[in-house]
This record gives structure tokens, C-alpha cells and sequence, in this order.
């Protein structure tokens, strides 16, 4: 078996919620996996006992072949020795310390010479090198953010743990910051946990997800599948998203954006698309999508226009959700009088409309 | 003015000042962090010498320090002479007379400081000790500060505790305020105007600096 992180963790909080987390992560290849659900759902307790900062005599963490925590055996490995990487969600930087003397911070087991050349290195990586010498308070949001992951991967951690990395920083700059993290998460190759509850920020940076929905984990399984095929209903309310697919950039241009999810072209009105972003996810509501029947040629101002064939029909409270194949799967909602009118049944052949603006793309 | 009441004073409150902040800052970073069930015990006997009369202080350390408790006893046996009425004897007075000035604040400064910051230097691979130093010590500075500031003010004008312990020796435990004392009962006005009005300048110096850092947006001292 490949090697894994593994952890078992329960306890019950007095005026909190019954953690009870089971979670694990394969280690070889290195991967990205999203702690995702609503908050107070109990992420980042899983996230602190996975550092060491949070104890019960319930947990159990296996990390390789080492064993960072077995309280009823009477093992607990302190976060000083577990070579771990933690960010903080509002980054926790020591404002009495410069940016270098940040960086700095986990480096003394280093010689000097050694440090410097190290804290150098990484302020060259994060494009810190003219703010070096001011304090945490001089710095704009995004600078601080790069600050405390420069701080953080300084000694050289075997396992990232980020607590909601980009919740501290204002919209604009959070764009910008999160396909960039995403390509520094996989540029390291160590293994890498999230904790969000932002489902873009999910779709964005991780390989896989984990839902947590009070104190549990619930599924843990690929991104695009849990928020395409979430395992009960209750998972489908957290995620909250119909139509994700993983999509090919093929042209941006005046707004429009075309992409290829498998065979087919779809085209998403987005203005201010990162033009060096190759991969993305293609996210569409079920009530956004419009289906015509009997149909040959058709004129309309809707930019995707896709022949598909009803695979099923379900129920869902008022609504009729129909699965469609149009070279993958989309599902669309619509009310019980729509479905009646349109006489839809499995395997008929329809029409399915979405305008660009509905077709939202995630940049990876 | 007598000089060697003012160095004998300032002698007394730099040795207690030392010794309160290598026994109050341990001290006071469990307080800050314990979660003991008893805990409220120990903070209401760190307290308790704000409350107390300083004569009932002075008379029980007397009964501890003196001949005949165990304490009193070893100390003579080790080192030839007795605590009470010694400058020894009156330094462990006052550091048990100063210790809230110097625990409080201390343990204020240090619940002040973010405990994520402890964290994130345990995570980057600091023990404990080091982030003491490196992280908390720092940043709860301007509370320690003024720990230190209270202590030694506070030891510069004790006058019952000395009174209980010392008594009046020159140059042995005849402190400033017992100074003042003795020239009051000789009538001597103008000397004792002198040392008074000198001590009044000292303390009100050292508070407006106290409260003048407090300003600075630095909440260190919290009545309990």
C-alpha cells in the first residue's frame, strides 16, 4: 500500500459540536485536498489536530510511517517535531520582526550564512525583496499573505496546512492570489490540506475535496465529482454547484471566453480572464439551462447550443432535474408544468440553451 | 538628606524589582495559560498583599523568617545569623509585599499577546522557552515594563512591612520612609520635607510614565 496520512479524531466540545473526523490522504503522488463545508462544520479543529494544536484523548495520526498522535498509547508527537507547515487564517505574522526576521523565525537550527541565503531565496520567490525590512503593518493584505507562506515554507515542511488561505483579503486581490497559489500548491510537491468553505476557492485549488458537515466527513472523493455527483442530499446543499467540469482554455477574446470540455466548445462571457490560464473548471446551474424540443435549426441569442439525449428524469420538491448527454453530463431543472408541457422521457433528443454569462469558468 | 536611607532604598527596590521578574514572569505565564480547576486560589493569594494591613504581612513573614520556624532555623544554621532585622530578611518582605504590582501586570501582558502567534512559532519548530523569549516576552513588553516600574516604586515607599522585619538599623534596614519617620518624631521638618518631597517626584514620575505607555494603546494594568 502506498504510503498515507491518516487520522482518526473525536471530542466533544462543551458548547461546540461532536468532532468526529475521519480522514485519509494518499501521500505518493502529493495532493491538494480541500477541508470544504459551511463554518463552525468543524475544518479547522481537523486542521489543529493535524498540527498538534489541538488534543483529544480520542486521536489517532499516522503520517507515513510515523505516529504523530495515539493518546491511548500514550503517543504524542508536539507540532515543534512534526515539520509541519501551518498558515493562519489572518496569518499570525510576529509584528514585533521584519519581513526577513519572519521568514527568519523557523530557521535556527541553520548557520547564519545558511539563513541568510535561505531568507533571500524566498524573499526573492514571494517578490518580497523590497519590503524586507518593514513590519507586518506596513504591508497591503496580499503582501502579508505572501509573508506568512514564505515564513511558513522556510523550514522546509513535509505537510501543508493551510486555514482558510485567502479569506483575509479583499475581492480583487483574492482572484488574482488564487490561481496563483494554486500554482505554487503544485509546484511543491509535498502534500497540501485547505480548509474553505468557499466553494470557487475549493474548485480552484484543490485535487480533492473532503465535506465536512458537522464534525464529520462526509465525502471525500475528486473535486469535480463530489461537487457534480455529491453522495446525499444534504452534501448537494453544501456544495451547492449542478455542472462542474473540468475544461481545456481554447480562446479569450473580447470577453468571451471559449473552452473545451471534452468535445464540445462552450463559451463563457468573463472580461477579465488571466490569458496565461490554460485549465479550468466550467461550473453551470441547473436552472440556468433551457432545453428545446423538436427543433432543426434554431435562432436564438443564447451562445451554447447543445444537442444532447435525457438519460433520466428525477423528481427534486417542485422541480424535474433531467440528465443530459451532450458529450458529458448536464443536468438541468425545470418546474413540473415545463417538463408536462415538453413531454420529456428518457432518451428523447433536445436542444439545450445557456448563455454565456451563465457559464462560469474557475481558472486552475 | 539622608543619603544612605535613599541607597539603602534604592538597593532594597533594584534587588526585589530583579528577583520579582525572574520569580513573577514564570509565574505569571502559568497564570496566564493554566487551566487548573485551582487556579483562582493562587491568583487570590498573589493578591493578597494589596488587601492586607502591611503590619499583619510584616508580622506573619516575621513568625516565618524567625528563630524558632524551620525556615529561620536553616537559614541561621547556614549562614551564621538571623533573617528578622536583616537586609536579607527585608528583601524577602518585599518581594512578597510587591507581588501583585509585578504578577498582574505581567499576567495581564502575557494573556494579551495572541495565542495564535505562540502557535505559529510552535509550528515553525520553536519549543516553548524559545518562544517565551522570542515571541511573548517581546510583544508583552510594555506590560512587564511596567511591572517592574510598580514594583520598584512600590518597594521604594514601603514603611509597615520594613518597620515589622528591619525595624530601624542605619544602614542595615532604615529605608527612606523610615527615615522620614525618625526626623518627623525629632521635629526636624525641613529634613524630612526634603527626602519626603523627593519620593513624592519620584513616584508621580514613575506612574505618568506608567500611564503615559498604558496610552500608547498598551491596557496592562486591569484592576481585578
Amino acid at each position: 500500500m502506498a504510503t498515507s496520512l491518516s487520522l482518526h479524531f473525536r471530542k466533544k466540545f462543551p458548547k461546540g459540536p461532536l468532532i468526529d473526523a475521519n480522514l485519509q490522504v494518499g501521500l505518493d503522488p502529493p495532493v491538494v485536498t480541500v477541508l470544504f463545508g459551511p463554518s463552525g462544520a468543524g475544518k479547522t479543529t481537523i486542521l489543529r489536530a493535524l498540527a498538534g494544536l489541538e488534543r483529544s484523548a480520542e486521536c489517532v495520526i499516522r503520517f507515513a510511517h510515523e505516529t504523530w498522535a495515539d493518546e491511548k498509547g500514550g503517543v504524542f508527537i508536539p507540532p515543534q517535531r512534526r515539520r509541519i507547515g501551518f498558515l493562519f487564517q489572518d496569518y499570525a505574522l510576529f509584528s514585533h520582526l521584519t519581513v526577513a526576521g519572519n521568514i527568519r523565525y523557523g530557521l535556527p537550527a541553520l548557520p547564519a550564512s545558511e539563513q541568510r541565503l535561505r531568507v533571500s531565496e524566498l524573499l526573492q520567490r514571494f517578490q518580497l525583496q523590497d519590503v524586507a525590512a518593514r513590519y507586518p503593518d506596513q504591508l497591503s493584505g496580499g503582501q502579508k499573505q505572501r509573508v506568512a507562506l514564505a515564513r511558513t515554507l522556510a523550514p522546509d515542511p513535509r505537510l501543508l496546512l493551510l486555514d482558510e488561505p485567502l479569506s483575509a483579503l479583499d475581492g480583487p486581490t483574492r482572484e488574482t492570489l488564487r490561481s496563483e497559489l494554486r500554482k505554487l500548491l503544485t509546484s511543491l510537491s509535498i502534500p497540501v490540506l485547505i480548509v474553505t468553505h468557499d466553494r470557487v476557492e475549493a474548485l480552484a485549488l484543490g485535487d480533492q475535496v473532503a465535506v465536512v458537515d458537522q464534525g464529520r466527513i462526509v465525502q471525500h472523493a475528486p473535486v469535480a465529482e463530489v461537487f457534480r455527483r455529491p453522495l446525499t442530499a444534504a452534501i448537494a446543499k453544501i456544495v451547492a454547484v449542478d455542472n462542474v467540469h473540468r475544461a481545456r482554455v481554447l480562446q479569450a477574446d473580447q470577453g468571451l471566453v471559449t473552452v473545451a470540455v471534452g468535445n464540445v466548445c462552450l463559451m463563457a462571457a468573463r472580461s477579465d480572464f488571466p490569458s496565461d490560464v490554460k485549465e479550468a473548471f466550467v461550473c453551470v446551474r441547473a436552472e440556468d439551462v433551457l432545453l428545446l424540443k423538436h427543433v432543426e435549426t434554431v435562432s436564438t441569442s443564447a451562445r451554447n447550443q447543445l444537442p444532447g439525449i435525457v438519460k433520466s428524469l428525477k423528481h427534486e420538491g417542485p422541480m424535474w432535474r433531467i440528465e443530459l448527454d451532450c458529450g458529458f453530463t448536464l443536468s438541468a431543472l425545470l418546474t413540473h408544468q415545463a417538463c408536462e408541457e415538453l413531454a420529456l422521457k428518457q432518451d428523447d433528443a433536445v436542444l439545450a440553451l445557456i448563455k454565456a454569462p451563465n457559464v462560469h469558468l474557475i481558472p486552475r | 538628606m539622608d543619603w544612605s536611607a535613599i541607597g539603602l532604598s534604592l538597593r532594597l527596590s533594584a534587588l526585589t524589582t530583579l528577583l520579582l521578574l525572574i520569580l513573577g514572569l514564570p509565574l505569571a505565564s502559568w497564570l496566564a495559560s493554566s487551566r487548573w480547576r485551582w487556579k483562582f486560589l493562587v491568583e487570590a493569594v498573589v493578591t493578597l498583599p494589596i488587601v492586607l494591613p502591611p503590619t499583619v504581612l510584616g508580622f506573619y513573614v516575621l513568625v516565618a523568617i524567625g528563630p524558632h520556624s524551620p525556615i529561620g532555623q536553616a537559614y541561621a544554621a547556614i549562614t551564621g545569623h538571623g533573617l528578622p532585622f536583616s537586609f536579607q530578611g527585608l528583601l524577602i518582605a518585599s518581594i512578597l509585599y510587591s507581588l501583585p504590582f509585578a504578577v498582574q501586570p505581567f499576567t495581564a501582558a502575557i494573556q494579551a499577546v495572541d495565542q495564535r502567534l505562540v502557535e505559529a512559532s510552535w509550528c515553525l519548530g520553536r519549543g516553548r522557552l524559545a518562544t517565551f523569549f522570542k515571541v511573548t516576552l517581546p510583544l508583552a513588553w510594555p506590560g512587564v515594563l511596567t511591572g517592574i516600574v510598580l514594583s520598584f516604586a512600590h518597594t521604594l515607599g514601603e514603611f509597615g512591612v520594613v518597620l515589622m522585619i528591619g525595624g530601624d538599623l542605619a544602614g542595615i534596614t532604615r529605608t527612606i520612609s523610615i527615615s522620614i519617620f525618625d526626623k518627623v518624631q525629632a521635629l526636624d521638618y525641613a529634613a524630612a520635607n526634603q527626602t519626603a518631597f523627593l519620593l513624592l517626584l519620584f513616584s508621580f514620575l514613575v506612574l505618568a510614565m506608567t500611564y503615559g505607555l498604558q496610552r500608547k494603546g498598551i491596557a496592562v494594568w486591569r484592576p481585578r
